[in-house]
């Protein structure tokens, strides 16, 4: 009847857990509908005539995917780790199969599932905008349309869904937006503005794909930050953190490059440096992949930080 | 499983049946540069016998929960020692054996009863057909199986209590730790979560109550202790602590005004005092529930809670297995 415990069961288990909590929660399908709608209607936002919108729209896609991602990143890391927190269910999880560095990892095992899947999302955003940014006063109206479609075909399938078999309405609209997306980029970047195959993903640019895979790379020491911080702040102080945190990763850079050595040196050391995961210039000049090993030795480290941070914070604090 | 861990613990002489043991138990919380903030827990002691129901009382911030966490080895003393089962709290054994069922009902907001027992049996190692059949079991026990595809965040605080107390006994534990067990229950829920608790402990189960409801705890508790500031003040069973001395009560069918005087007056003539004349009345609890059951056979109240029904079947097949 019982069976010895498998870790891996555990694991998997609560990883599961945190995604399913994660991906009910209504304020994350808020944050995510938020930096896809953005995202969506950057042609719309960027119609100044000065060259070079489709390019424009892209980086924009990915910048709310970077400050949105991070933001789910916090939120979720509360959502999970900070209620579990405050209600005892950690209590109950932690020792039985998972100590507590078990279950720490587990749920970010979880919350980088969903992360994922808003990469997914975001990516498919940045490319379908591109494709649909005016060009001399022109906008494609294939790409337009879909655009505007697909989320409407994610939260009407949700909403449908949710009337009819009673499913929930949040997790379903989320799932269904990693569906969506996707399929609509592919779309538009299949067919000519007249509606014509002219080769998979013939459009498709890949700076957007590795632009959006290098952001994806950030949200790997951003959820590890997340929890770390979750062991002990409340939501606003949190969000207020993770803020700060991303406001001084980005201008990093230029501000150790004008200070003193000692600081630089201090600066760079508290702060992770998220410029590494926004080289969408470079990209769209064509240097695709050459930035994402260093990107993602970068990230490990990071996460590897931030992770024992965790732990330590984790480990004293009383259940 | 019980009989075993009972046969397991009396076959060693050298180990006693308690199967918790506090000594000297002290807790310090300190703040973040290291100073004592406040002392939970100085130097307590006492032990849980197998089978028995033990209580634990006392006011709040006296030390409850930081007894019942540093049982289930949450938090390191900061001196002495706790042993379960005769074991260090750490050992996973221990927490195999042990259920508790935590102050805070809502335990995961966005997940269903079933998905939430669901999980916890995976946690457990349950084999998936045995999880199945203790996750039904438990939800028609406790009245909610009409109610265990809705998430958990649409229920009222006592139907979120149930969920909690079935997952406290889906492991089938040994040992049951209970923070507030009838916190949020209508009376009738009450009624019924002490009746399992008696249940329970008839069947081996050892459980250890925290509770501000001292009707309850009299009402299922063997022994208590009662902590303040820290300290037990006072500790022992029940029966004896709450018996008034020097004083009986005889009960007997209301006789004839001229017959009562007369028995005032011999009582006082053998004893020299007077006799306390009242009539037996029977609790607004048990009142309130004869009402709600008569009223309960009549109609159904398909959204909210249902009474609990019979203990758990997969529950019961220990219980006869103890009789025998």
């Amino acid at each position: 009847m019982q069976q010895p415990v498998s870790v891996w069961r555990s694991a998997g288990a609560i990883a599961g857990l945190t995604a399913r909590e994660m991906l009910r929660e209504p304020v994350c399908l808020m944050l995510i509908l938020s930096a896809l709608l953005a995202g969506l209607m950057l042609p719309m936002l960027t119609a100044h005539q000065m060259g070079g919108q489709a390019r424009l729209a892209r980086e924009g896609a990915l910048a709310f995917h970077l400050l949105f991602g991070l933001l789910l990143a916090a939120y979720g890391a509360q959502v999970t780790l900070g209620r579990a927190l405050v209600s005892g269910a950690a209590s109950l999880v932690v020792g039985r199969a998972l100590g507590r560095i078990g279950y720490l990892a587990a749920t970010a095992l979880g919350i980088l599932g969903v992360l994922l899947l808003f990469s997914v999302s975001a990516i498919a955003t940045a490319t379908l905008t591109g494709e649909a940014a005016p060009q001399d006063f022109a906008y494609n109206r294939l790409a337009v349309g879909l655009a505007v479609g697909a989320p409407l075909a994610a939260l009407a399938g949700a909403m449908l869904g949710s009337r009819l078999g009673r499913r929930n309405f949040v997790a379903d609209a989320t799932l269904g937006l990693a569906v969506s997306l996707p399929a609509a980029a592919l779309l538009a970047t299949s067919l000519s503005d007249s509606g014509e195959w002219i080769g998979l993903a013939a459009t498709c640019p890949a700076s957007a794909l590795a632009g959006g895979l290098l952001v994806t790379l950030a949200f790997l020491p951003a959820v590890f930050m997340a929890l770390a911080l979750a062991t002990r702040l409340a939501t606003p102080a949190l969000i207020a953190c993770t803020l700060a945190v991303l406001a001084g990763g980005l201008v990093v850079r230029p501000v150790t490059a004008v200070a003193p050595p000692a600081l630089a040196a201090l600066l760079r050391a508290a702060l992770p440096d998220w410029q590494i995961f926004w080289s969408a210039g470079e990209l769209s000049a064509g240097d695709t992949l050459a930035a994402l090993p260093a990107a993602a030795t970068y990230a490990v480290m990071l996460a590897l930080a931030w992770g024992v941070t965790g732990i330590l914070l984790f480990r004293s604090k009383t259940l | 499983m019980k009989t075993n861990y009972l046969q397991e613990l009396n076959s060693q002489p050298e180990i006693s049946t308690a199967v918790v043991s506090v000594r000297n138990l002290t807790r310090t919380f300190r703040d973040f540069w290291g100073r004592p903030v406040s002392l939970a827990l100085r130097g307590i002691s006492f032990e849980i016998r197998a089978g028995e129901i033990f209580g634990l009382l006392g006011p709040n911030g006296s030390g409850k929960s930081t007894t019942l966490k540093a049982i289930l080895g949450l938090l390191r003393p900061s001196s002495g020692n706790v042993q379960v089962f005769g074991r260090a709290t750490d050992d996973r054994t221990v927490r195999e054996r042990t259920g508790y069922l935590p102050e805070e009902s809502y335990l995961y907001r966005h997940l269903t009863p079933r998905e939430l027992l669901r999980f916890f049996a995976d946690l457990q190692g349950l084999t998936r057909t045995t999880a199945c059949d203790r996750i039904g079991q438990l939800l028609d026990m406790t009245g909610l199986t009409h109610a265990a595809d809705r998430p958990v965040s649409e229920f009222s605080k006592g139907m979120a209590r149930r969920v909690a107390l079935a997952q406290a006994l889906l492991g089938d534990p040994d040992l049951l730790l209970l923070d507030e067990p009838t916190s949020g229950l209508d009376p009738l829920g009450c009624r019924q979560v002490k009746d399992l608790i008696l249940t329970l402990a008839r069947r081996g189960t050892t459980v250890l109550v925290s509770s501000h409801r001292m009707a309850d705890m009299q009402d299922v508790c063997d022994r208590v202790a009662i902590l303040l500031h820290g300290r037990i003040t006072v500790t022992g069973a029940v029966n004896e602590l709450l018996r008034l001395d020097h004083t009986c009560r005889l009960t007997f069918p209301e006789p004839a005004p001229d017959d009562l005087a007369a028995i005032q007056k011999l009582i006082h003539t053998y004893s020299g005092a007077d006799a306390a004349l009242d009539y037996p009345a029977c609790t607004l609890e048990n009142f309130f529930v004869e009402t709600v059951v008569k009223a309960d056979n009549s109609e159904t109240n398909p959204s909210g809670s249902r009474p609990m029904a019979a203990l758990a079947p997969f529950l019961q097949g220990s219980l006869s297995k103890n009789q025998q």
